[in-house]
């Protein structure tokens, strides 16, 4: 917790040094994400729903999955540029460091400029829920847990892809295709994809049990508890097999040397 | 009582894939090869060896980062690999490529997350920044971000940050890479400094003047093998490199009649005409004042000297063989 | 043909740096693949089973395989990752210009793709999700304007390039990039759905000859002759501002590293 205080402080202070820069970086690349969004914007103008969810349910679903995602690259930004430390070999160095090794990937570096990514999930969620007429103070609460338990979500989803690299050593690609596509993918209703893309998205990749289910539960479209509370079925098993993975690449790691 | 750094049958062996036209093909290399040797707390040990000998292995081993194929290691009653995080608390390292810096922090806020990672409490570690940062000159650059240092600035920083939570063993793997003379003569003074403030020193370089002017006690690693164990001095002795004699003749006799060039071929020498210069090799069961009496009764002599075999010669002699 | 045998040795060599990768890329090409079928089953849910689906499908098919020719160009066409690096410092040394440079690197980068990941995209969805073939007599001006889009992103991306060695920070340069050819190079949708003036002002915008003109010339939806006087015009203006603003910028070029 020191050690995050720490690296916190000093991260903030330096990224903050040139306050234009920083807003503007943290203004555009916000924008750049929304832009995404502006897109889905622009169809539903043309058409009513999209398989029978609306746009503020849409928007909602998105903004869950973003806002976790953006919180994840607040903190994980290490973690997601894990590759550049196995090439570099300099992950040798944090193997010399009392502080378990996925914290000090993950302490690589705080990109705050993340806030921006955040800063219009939100937005684009508190319109969606006033836009869906679900607002209330209840949904706001939920809506909150829905977005902590996505970033942990993406964050799991992350250290089993960056494990990879303790064999590949490179894992971009990997990292390209399963956690920017199947997140692009969760940003829209599950029912428009094809049975098989059904099945990867909840349990293999499970984004969809971040913000689809608990949506489906949310906006009356099913009333099974599950799909409330898949994300948290969903991290009881992710969660402890991501970090047994990275066990056995550090141990793999350091019994072939980078 | 057993020895801070004991190594015993250390063995690692690479393996590596070469791609050929239908499978791929592999291939061991055997790195470091049944490596023994023990080093005695407060020593500063230099490890040398050719490019690809085995000494990066070896320090990854010995901090810890590497498993090694086989073999036992004990540091200050650890085993680096089995034991790694109770051990790392009392190690520092450097590894001479390798930043162990935040690259777009500055100096200063790199110090500061450190501390918090080795719970260095507040006191001690105004001391100990104060030291280093005085000792190593790094108060110019304190506040610059990483990435804009130079590479012998760099380094200096990258050697304060593997202090700040004052290790007692310290493992450094090329440290003066990119030092100018002014600032390596610093830091050698300063390594030196804290050897005698009782840091056991673990240095591989490839600069020997380096080795010369710190270690006492040297190995030296060829192919993955260790083959010289012991101190400077015995390893000059028992190269049994013959000194050298060189004289330069005066203008009016440069050349040489029947008798000089007997003398020259006793003495396994060499003339070279062009600045009238002879070399003799004196090996240590010659005199060197009986044959200074015979060059100056036969030769014109304008220059005289003695020149005893530097430790490059010694090593290059090694490395060959 | 002399002058630009440096620019082939350029491109042949950054075609070669690409093939150690090439598993890599067969990954995100499978990556690439799957936005695609994203954006394929939006469409398909909004439109159902109908003659404009399947026109639709091949639009958003063709356009995402094209992306990685005419909008996925490493960031900043390799300069910011050559400030940072400091190897800018041997580019600025050779005796061609940087814009000779840089363009017959993203040259070779780009032939590269389209060998390693337009056509196996291509062929997927050919294979997988229906796309149509072109009609004979529309395969040529769409390479050639498939071409020119490329040469637009270039350009484009050369000006991120630029914004890096003037500011040594790519976010906001890339963050603008990524949003206007986001929302404007007509990836996912045709401009007909644009809402209002947008409609109009979109397929004349620098961003739509990268996408939306090439692959309605695929589709032969718009005359062969406006779409190239569309691309040739920005190319033209696209090139005049990068000679002056490389000029601009080189005399305050700052180099990092050590
Ligand atoms: N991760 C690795 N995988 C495969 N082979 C390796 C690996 N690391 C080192 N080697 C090989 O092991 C041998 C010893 O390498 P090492 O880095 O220990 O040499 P060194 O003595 O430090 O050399 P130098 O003076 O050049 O730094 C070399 O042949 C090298 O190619
Ligand atoms: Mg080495």
């Amino acid at each position: 917790m020191e050690t995050f205080k720490a690296l916190f402080i000093a991260s903030l202070k330096s990224q903050t040094e040139y306050r234009f820069n920083f807003i503007m970086d943290i203004i555009l690349s916000g924008l750049a994400i929304f832009s995404d969004f502006m897109i889905t914007l622009v169809i539903l103008s043309n058409f009513k729903d999209m398989a029978g969810w609306n746009l503020g349910e849409i928007a909602l679903i998105y903004s869950i999955i973003e806002g976790g995602w953006g919180i994840f690259r607040l903190f994980g930004e290490g973690l997601h540029r894990f590759q550049e430390l196995t090439l570099s070999g300099r992950f040798d160095v944090m193997l010399i460091r009392p502080v378990s090794t996925v914290k000090q990937v993950m302490l690589q570096k705080f990109q705050f400029r993340r806030l921006g990514v955040i800063g219009q999930a939100v937005g684009v969620g508190i319109i969606g829920a006033l836009y869906a007429d679900m607002a209330s103070p209840g949904f706001f609460v939920v809506y909150c847990i829905l977005i902590v338990l996505s970033a942990m979500l993406i964050f799991s989803v992350n250290l089993i892809l960056s494990a990879i690299a303790f064999w590949t050593i490179r894992n971009e690609d990997i990292l390209v295709l399963a956690s920017y596509s199947m997140r692009t993918a969760a940003y829209y209703p599950l029912n428009i994809y094809a049975d098989f893309v059904k099945i990867v998205l909840t349990f293999i990749v499970p984004m969809a049990t971040a913000a689809y289910y608990p949506m489906s539960y949310l906006s009356g479209k099913t009333d099974s508890i599950f799909a409330l509370i898949a994300p948290i079925l969903s991290l009881i098993v992710f969660m402890p097999l991501s970090f047994w993975l990275w066990k056995q690449g550090e141990k793999h790691y350091s019994s072939t040397g980078s | 009582m057993s020895d801070y750094i004991e190594v015993k049958k250390l063995c690692k062996t690479y393996t590596v894939y070469k791609r050929k036209k239908l499978r791929r093909e592999k291939r061991l290399i055997e790195a470091v090869k049944d490596v023994n040797f023990n080093v005695k707390r407060g020593e500063f040990l230099g490890y040398i060896g050719p490019n690809g000998a085995g000494k990066s292995t070896t320090i990854k081993m010995l901090t810890g980062i590497l498993t090694p194929t086989s073999g036992e290691a004990s540091v200050a009653g650890y085993c680096p690999w089995k034991h790694r995080k109770a051990y790392v608390r009392n190690l520092g390292a450097i590894f001479g490529q390798k930043t162990q810096l935040w690259w777009d922090l500055p100096v200063k806020d790199s110090y500061a997350v450190l501390k918090a990672m080795y719970k260095v409490p507040d006191g001690k570690f105004r001391n100990q920044l104060n030291y280093l940062v005085e000792r190593l000159e790094i108060t110019e650059f304190y506040s610059q971000p990483v990435r804009q240092l130079s590479l012998g600035q760099r380094m200096r920083a990258e050697l304060a940050a593997s202090l700040i939570h004052d290790p007692e063993i310290l493992f450094l793997d090329e440290p003066t890479i990119g030092l100018d003379v002014v600032s390596k003569h610093g830091v050698l003074k300063f390594l030196r400094e804290l050897n005698e403030n009782g840091k056991t020193i673990f240095l591989t370089t490839h600069d020997l003047n380096d080795i010369e002017t710190l270690c006492k006690e040297i190995l030296i690693i060829n192919h993955g093998k260790l083959i010289y164990k012991g101190t400077l001095s015995d390893l000059k002795k028992m190269a049994g490199l013959p000194r050298l004699l060189k004289i330069r003749l005066k203008e009016d006799s440069f050349r040489l009649n029947e008798e000089q060039k007997n003398i020259l071929d006793d003495y396994s020498g060499y003339y070279n005409e062009e600045n009238r210069e002879i070399t003799l090799k004196l090996f240590d069961s010659q005199n060197p004042a009986e044959l200074a009496k015979i060059l100056f009764q036969k030769f014109h002599i304008e220059d005289f000297k003695i020149q005893e075999p530097g430790i490059e010669e010694v090593v290059k002699d090694i490395y060959r063989n | 043909m002399k002058a630009f045998r440096a620019g082939l040795a350029i491109s042949k060599n950054s075609f070669s740096r690409n093939r150690i990768y090439l598993l890599n890329h067969i990954i995100n090409s499978v990556g690439s693949f799957i936005f695609g079928y994203i954006a394929v089953s939006i469409w398909r849910a909004l439109l159902g089973d109908s003659p404009e689906t399947s026109a639709m499908v091949t639009y958003v098919m063709v356009n995402q395989a094209g992306v990685w020719i005419t909008m996925f160009l490493p960031y900043g066409a390799f300069l910011f990752q050559k400030v940072n690096d400091g190897t800018i410092a041997f580019d600025v040394l050779r005796p061609c210009g940087l814009i000779y440079m840089t363009f017959f690197e993203m040259l070779g980068h780009v032939f590269y793709n389209f060998v390693f990941r337009y056509i196996p995209i291509f062929c997927l969805g050919f294979l997988i999700l229906g796309v149509e073939l072109p009609a004979l007599n529309h395969l040529l001006p769409y390479i050639l304007s498939l071409f020119f889009g490329f040469v637009i992103c270039y350009f484009l991306n050369y000006f991120v390039g630029l914004w890096a060695l003037k500011f040594l920070n790519i976010t906001g340069g890339q963050a603008i990039y990524y949003t206007l050819m986001n929302f404007f190079n007509g990836c996912m949708i045709p401009a007909e759905y644009y809402p209002g003036i947008l409609k109009q002002i979109m397929p004349l915008t620098p961003f739509a000859g990268t996408s939306y003109i090439p692959t309605y010339v695929y589709l032969g939806k718009i005359p062969f002759l406006s779409a190239f006087a569309i691309q040739g015009f920005w190319i033209l203006i696209l090139g005049c501002l990068a000679c002056v603003l490389t000029a601009k910028v080189q005399k305050t070029l700052q180099i990092q590293g050590g």
